[in-house]
């Protein structure tokens, strides 16, 4: 094991494009949440600077880090695809290596990538929380962190379903075209064909409600309905978003379909022609 | 003497096509076995198959007395049609990948780079090597962790014929080291030199092997020429050691058994009133033997 993840090092962190688009990935998220912090609507009783303080910034960052989930799949397809191409897998066979270990090399970094979008939500957050919050509390802190660890799975699996594609495609271009019309509009127009209680299991939509958007209207006028003594304002309650499975429940679908993924990753692998 | 590899009735089906039909040999320890054949004669899918990259369709094969799959090339070196690496890795990254799939230390890298003439250009991107560069690190790559088993085909692909003659080198100093050698190539010339044993595939099929001097001594040609040459043609007809491939002029080229030399004719002949101007044994290649065999075999 300690071989496989030494060599899934060397190709993977000395290949330029991979260090380009990560360091892509950090600029973007960076940039968003920073422009996104900066904004100040200047309307009484609406407070956007809730969204950056704690324990709301980690809903608020775990959704932001969730757009460029996309990326890391890309990543991920972009490495396998390099690897068909340059036959490298084939060397690797003949030099040693077993087809599950070919798996698990790339599965290595999967886990790495996952744990670098985890870890970066969970730094900037603590950042901004920090400058952001008033009244700082160990409970305030930790009171939403589990976003955070349901972002990780989330990326992960939208890397395992970018690594299924690259080894039944086997070329980048096809596997990212197809990764891409798979979210849009390859499964939303095959949900239409089902009832609600169905569709809301499809991969892509259960992948994607993860991370659902932070309930911005609850959240920034929380102040003013304490004041009114009114009932409390969201996103749900005025229609705007639509209720949808817990996100325990869809977590542990979306680990279902994980599991799936690398089963079928795994079948094919093994009867591929390297 | 101990079985390295036995393949026993592998075949390969690619849709219509049969890559591989029933191929059935044995390679022993030290031996080294050249796999000839025309392009599309199934080499190449043969060494996939005993490497476990393709999958058989039938048949099965084993390395070291049962073994297959990575536990087996493991212990082997190969380098299977073109070079394939990293390009955006330098030379020393990329032997470091080989050296850790084939569960070794890295500390062999430099050796190897010296064996084929690298060294200098340890540092160098992949991508920046001429092709015969490419090929002399797939050669060093083989080499890694110094396994018991080589496999090359068509080793000297890209290289010049300097090259060409260092490969061929270094192939016989592993040979003297006492290596299994299994090497696929079209070039006769370069199988004729380094292989004791070859095994010939038209259409995946086998059609002759067994040792290089086997096969070169199974007839002998020699040419002869005299002044009568007349009662040399009627003569030359009457034995039934002799066959006349062709005549020119005064010359004939003719074919006699194994167990009659060039001497006992000469001998025969001068019995009979003949003495000859010229007599040459002319020596078989395996190039020739190869196309012989290859043409006698065109309804396959």
């Amino acid at each position: 094991m300690k071989n496989i993840v030494k060599l899934e090092f060397i190709k993977t962190f000395g290949y330029p494009g991979f260090r380009t688009i990560i360091l892509l990935h950090a600029i973007l998220f960076l940039l968003v949440v920073t422009i996104g912090s900066q904004i100040h609507l200047s309307i009484q009783g609406l407070r956007i600077d809730k969204l950056f303080a704690f324990p709301h910034i980690w809903a608020t960052f775990s959704w932001i880090g969730s757009w460029f989930n996309l990326l890391l799949g890309i990543i991920v397809i972009i490495l396998v695809g390099n690897e068909h191409q340059f036959r490298t897998f084939r060397k690797q066979l003949i030099d040693g290596l077993s087809r599950n270990q070919i798996l698990y090399s790339k599965m290595v970094i999967i886990t790495i990538l996952a744990l670098y979008a985890l870890l970066i939500v969970l730094l900037t957050g603590l950042i901004f929380g920090i400058i952001y919050s008033n009244n700082i509390t160990i409970s305030s802190v930790f009171e939403k962190t589990p976003y955070v660890l349901v972002l990780f799975v989330q990326s992960f699996a939208y890397m395992m379903l970018g690594m299924l594609f690259a080894f039944i495609f086997k070329s980048n271009a096809l596997s990212i075209v197809t990764f891409i019309l798979f979210f849009f509009p390859i499964e939303p127009i095959l949900r239409v064909f089902f009832p609600s209680e169905i569709d809301q299991f499809f991969p892509i939509k259960i992948i994607s409600n993860l991370t659902p958007m932070p309930d911005f209207v609850g959240i920034t006028t929380s102040d003013l309905i304490q004041i009114n003594g009114s009932s409390p304002a969201s996103l749900q309650n005025m229609g705007i978003m639509p209720e949808s499975l817990s996100v325990g429940i869809a977590t542990i679908v979306c680990i279902g379909y994980i599991i799936i993924f690398y089963f079928i990753t795994k079948q094919i692998v093994k009867q591929q022609n390297f | 003497m101990e079985t390295i590899l036995s393949v026993e009735s592998i075949s390969k089906i690619f849709g219509n096509l049969t890559a591989v039909d029933q191929l059935s040999f044995k390679v022993q320890k030290g031996e080294v076995i050249g796999m000839l054949g025309p392009n599309g004669s199934g080499k190449t899918t043969t060494l996939s198959i005993i490497l476990s990259v393709k999958q058989a369709s039938s048949g099965h094969f084993s390395w070291f007395n049962g073994l297959s799959g990575e536990m087996a090339n493991r212990r082997i070196g190969s380098l299977i049609e073109v070079p394939y690496f990293y390009p955006y890795l330098n030379l020393e990254r990329n032997l470091a990948i080989t050296a850790l799939a084939r569960g070794k230390g890295e500390n062999d890298i430099l050796r190897v780079l010296d064996e084929v003439g690298l060294l200098k250009r340890s540092k160098s991107s992949y991508y920046t090597l001429s092709l015969g560069m490419k090929q002399r690190l797939a050669l060093a790559s083989t080499l890694i962790g110094d396994p018991e088993v080589l496999i090359f085909d068509e080793p000297t692909n890209g290289l010049d014929p300097e090259g060409i003659a260092e490969v061929r080198e270094l192939i016989k100093s592993q040979a003297v080291k006492g290596k299994t050698i299994i090497m696929a190539s079209h070039i006769l010339d370069e199988v004729e030199k380094v292989c004791s044993s070859v095994i010939i595939l038209k259409k995946g099929k086998c059609i002759a092997s067994g040792k290089v001097s086997e096969l070169l001594n199974k007839k002998q040609i020699v040419i002869i020429e005299s002044d009568d040459s007349d009662l040399l043609s009627v003569l030359i007809n009457q034995n039934r050691s002799c066959k006349v491939l062709s005549k020119e002029d005064k010359q004939f080229t003719i074919e006699i058994e194994t167990d009659y030399t060039p001497s006992d004719l000469n001998s025969w002949l001068f019995s009979k009133g003949i003495i000859l101007n010229r007599l040459e044994p002319k020596h078989l290649t395996l190039e020739s033997q190869f196309l012989e065999l290859v043409g006698k075999t065109q309804n396959l």
